[in-house]
């Protein structure tokens, strides 16, 4: 028994080395991050003089200069630039796009969700659904990121393995029912991380209309709608051509829609 | 020894369970909350011949659930058995159910009689419907000295739409005491009662008690002829309102009348009945359907009926801000006292206008409401008209009324200042300002995290080891929680506390033997006298302990005997707690 509980806690011991955080990395800027935060400087100064064409033109760059070495935090202020500037110029719809396309990156952001639900109000879209189990499910498992979901799982993770080796030690109701809590807590816990397994669509897009959006079979608005699909519904793109995108809905919809009636959520 | 059957599975599955249970509590709460069944009676005929059968119908509305638990026994009547019918209707997007029981009976007895109420089990509710009455006589004459008709004014409206059923009866002039017994009139399922219309100023009236309680008004229409015949002819109106399409199914009314006396005593007088007669009205059914849905405006308040609307204000010349009384009257036949009556703060064209509420009265011809208006510039000119929908049932479709606009004049305040200035120290929405930071700056440090791999084996490889590690301990060692495993783990800390308690060599002999009887889950009696040296070697291999914590327990027993019985020195409490430890340590 002894040996076990000296060969557990290695055990332990060597695992909280592994799980523990990486030395602080500090927030340097590499050149392509360098040359996105210049546009950014210049996109901020151009916004405050209430300019906000070309201002949302220094974001796009700033966008493009930092692609691949921005990261989420960096992105997030630039998109949040972006929803603010088009909505300024009186694109609410646009905006509830360029913020959405920032919330992938910081979903539980309160200022980010505060803007999205003023430009989608003033834009005639439903609110983010809400006050349905269902909704409130779908909230909690896409509020954190991946690494935060990992983290999250391990903690829960630790907590049973802590319950399970009182209960192993000590035995008795009490550490029984210790157990049967931490399992639970853990799959709570542990639930936004098995969510990261289900595939996302490869190149999300957000349908920004206030109303339902029809899809055609092909590229052409005089055909007749074959579906319809609800503001604010994410779909993938498949393809595109000129003025059309293809896509693939929700119900494996498919078929042709406007490119101005989507917005890419990849930024 | 055996495993204790405390499994967390097991408990799981009962905290599961509970949760379950608590959910399921809460929505069956929250569905009996959703809506109210109601039940009710009818009669076919107030009043039947002795032999004669007649028919009760009751009725659960709003449920589908209803079992008629009793029915009532009353001597002299006899109650057929009970058929059940489930109806359901679909109106405006609402769903309408009825489950109806109809039962027999037939009058045995001449007399009076009091139905008692019908018991019903609606779900878990016990419900009861109203007593009626009902009159068996063994004649009913009456043909020739007197009349009923029972019309309604309209043999088919629509939901909402106000119906009128009017009774006319005439009697003989000698005659001087009428009873109707109108088994439709207190209670008629699927209908509303309204308020009536009050008489016109002159006329004449007089009361009657209709089914011997309810004090009515009928109009007196004075003697009118009939076949050749004098009649002196009343007035009833009853108005309802239907509130569900489908049938409307207005029961035989039968009317009592004839000659009373009196009986004058010393100090009394009582009324008595010298003769008796009877006239009737054949039941008839009313088809009630529903608004149509085509046409029907956004905005649509319910108003249902042949209605007229005039408008007027308080004042037409006021300054920015002050208040004006918009009173609105709609008049004429229709359900006057139900529709929902529009509301300027929610209309464009009162824009220039703020509402600060209203006022109504409603009556059964009048629907008057005073709305509190305050113009909010002096550009508003005039009131605008206010509209609302109504459905004409003569024209069968959707009509708008409108009032006609109100100029008015409104001044500007001394000052300038309109109402829009104040208007400007409201507060809207807007959007976050954005963050305007260099990217470098305010970001903070980012944590690592750990691996897929790392996470999968916290979470599943770790408890699955653990749980082996379980099952293994407890096969060898037997349940940690048991009372003597217990005992055991706090045997060196009972010894340590009844030592300082009490270190005299007896008892700390007692105390070790005490610490050996839990360390070895036996009684403590069990080491008196006990051969270490035998007592290890008769251990199976794997539980012995080494040769040296054998030494160390016999040399402390013997020490502690030497002290207890040979007058020896006592043990000091350091060497004995010492000596435990080390025989624990070695696996005692």
């Amino acid at each position: 028994m002894k040996k076990q509980l000296t060969l557990l806690t290695l055990f332990l011991a060597l695992l909280f080395a592994f799980a523990a955080p990486a030395p602080a990395q500090e927030a340097r800027l590499d050149q392509g991050a360098q040359r996105a935060d210049a546009f950014f400087g210049e996109g901020v100064q151009l916004y405050r003089r209430a300019e906000y064409g070309p201002a949302v033109a220094r974001f796009e760059a700033a966008l493009e200069a930092g692609a691949g070495e921005l990261s989420p935090p960096q992105r997030v202020r630039i998109l949040r630039a972006m929803g603010n500037s088009v909505f300024r110029q009186g694109d609410a719809l646009r905006a509830v796009g360029w913020y959405s396309a920032a919330l992938r990156h910081a979903p539980r952001d309160r200022e980010l969700l505060a803007n999205v639900d003023l430009a989608r109000s003033d834009a005639g879209m439903p609110a983010l659904a809400s006050g349905t189990i269902a909704a409130d499910v779908d909230a909690y498992l896409h509020a954190v990121r991946p690494p935060e979901a990992r983290r999250l799982a391990f903690l829960g993770g630790l907590i049973l393995c802590l319950a399970l080796l009182v209960e192993l030690l000590r035995g008795g109701r009490a550490a029984a029912m210790g157990v049967a809590f931490a399992a639970f807590l853990a799959l709570a816990l542990a639930l936004p991380w098995f969510a990261s397994f289900i595939p996302e669509p490869v190149d999300p897009h957000l349908v920004l209309r206030a109303n339902s959006l029809a899809v055609r079979s092909e590229p052409r608005a005089e055909l007749p709608a074959v579906a319809h699909l609800e503001p604010g519904a994410i779909v993938t793109r498949v393809d595109e051509l000129d003025d059309w995108v293809r896509i693939e809905g929700p119900g494996k919809t498919t078929g042709w829609v406007p490119a101005k009636a989507v917005f890419s959520l990849i930024r | 020894m055996k495993e204790h059957s405390h499994s967390p599975i097991r408990i799981a599955r009962r905290l599961l369970g509970l949760v379950v249970l608590i959910f399921a509590t809460i929505s069956s709460a929250g569905a009996a909350q959703r809506g109210r069944p109601v039940v009710g009676a009818t009669l076919e005929s107030g009043v039947i011949k002795l032999g004669e059968t007649t028919r009760v119908t009751v009725i659960a509305e709003g449920t589908r659930d209803a079992r008629l638990r009793e029915i009532p026994n009353v001597p002299g009547l006899r109650f057929g058995r009970p058929q059940e019918g489930f109806f359901q209707s679909f109106v405006n997007g609402r769903s309408s159910v009825q489950v109806r029981f109809d039962i027999s009976l037939r009058a045995e007895q001449e007399g009076e009689f009091t139905i008692p109420p019908f018991v019903l089990e609606v779900g878990s509710q016990r419900l009861e419907t109203r007593p009626m009455a009902l009159r068996v006589v063994r004649d009913m004459r009456g043909e020739e000295l007197g009349f009923l008709e029972v019309r309604p004014t309209a043999t088919r409206v629509v939901e909402g739409q106000p119906l009128t059923i009017e009774l006319l009866l005439g009697l003989d002039p000698d005659m001087n005491f009428a009873q109707p017994r109108l088994p439709w009139w207190e209670e008629l399922p699927g209908t509303v009662e309204l308020e009536s219309r009050p008489q016109a100023p002159g006329a004449r009236t007089t009361r009657l008690a209709v089914n011997g309680k309810v004090d009515v008004e009928a109009e007196s229409l004075g003697l009118q002829e009939r076949d050749g015949k004098s009649f002196n002819v009343y007035r009833l109106e009853r108005r309802i309102l239907p509130v569900r399409s489908g049938l409307l199914e207005v029961p035989r009314s039968h009317v009592e009348f004839g000659r009373l006396g009196e009986d004058r005593g010393i100090f009394s007088r009582r009324s008595r009945k010298l003769d008796s007669y009877f006239v009737s009205a054949p039941a008839f059914e009313v088809e009630v359907v529903p608004l149509p849905r085509q046409g029907q405006p956004l905005e649509f308040g319910g108003a249902v009926g042949n209605l007229t609307v005039r408008a007027r204000s308080d004042t037409r010349d006021v300054l920015v801000g002050d208040s004006i009384k918009l009173t609105v009257e709609w008049e004429g036949e229709g359900n006057l006292e139900f529709f929902d009556v529009p509301d300027p703060g929610r209309l464009d064209s009162f824009r220039g206008f703020r509402s600060y509420g209203k006022t109504e009265e409603k009556s059964a011809d009048r629907r008057r409401v005073t709305y509190d208006l305050a113009p909010l510039s002096e550009d508003a000119t005039e009131i605008p008209a206010l509209a609302m929908a109504v459905f004409d049932p003569l024209l069968e479709q959707y009509v708008t009324l409108e009032t006609d606009p109100i100029p008015i004049r409104v001044r500007p305040l001394e000052g300038g200042g309109g109402l829009l200035e104040e208007l400007a120290l409201e507060t809207t929405r807007d959007i976050i300002d954005i963050d305007a930071r260099p990217l470098g700056e305010g970001l903070g440090r980012t944590a690592s995290s750990p691996n897929n791999a790392l996470v999968g084996g916290t979470l599943f490889g770790l408890p699955v080891l653990l749980l082996g590690l379980r099952t293994l301990v407890r096969r060898r060692s037997g349940d940690p929680a048991r009372p003597a495993a217990k005992r055991r783990r706090r045997a060196p800390k009972i010894l340590r506390a009844a030592l300082q308690r009490d270190s005299s060599p007896a008892a700390a002999a007692l105390a070790f033997a005490e610490f050996l009887g839990a360390r070895t889950e036996e009684s403590e009696a069990a080491w008196e006298g006990r051969d270490a040296r035998a007592w290890n070697q008769a251990l199976p291999p794997e539980q012995r302990i080494s040769t040296q914590a054998v030494q160390v327990l016999d040399h402390m027993r013997q020490r502690l005997e030497a002290a207890v019985f040979g007058g020896d020195q006592p043990v000091p409490n350091q060497e004995l707690l010492a000596a435990a430890k080390s025989v624990v340590e070695a696996g005692l």
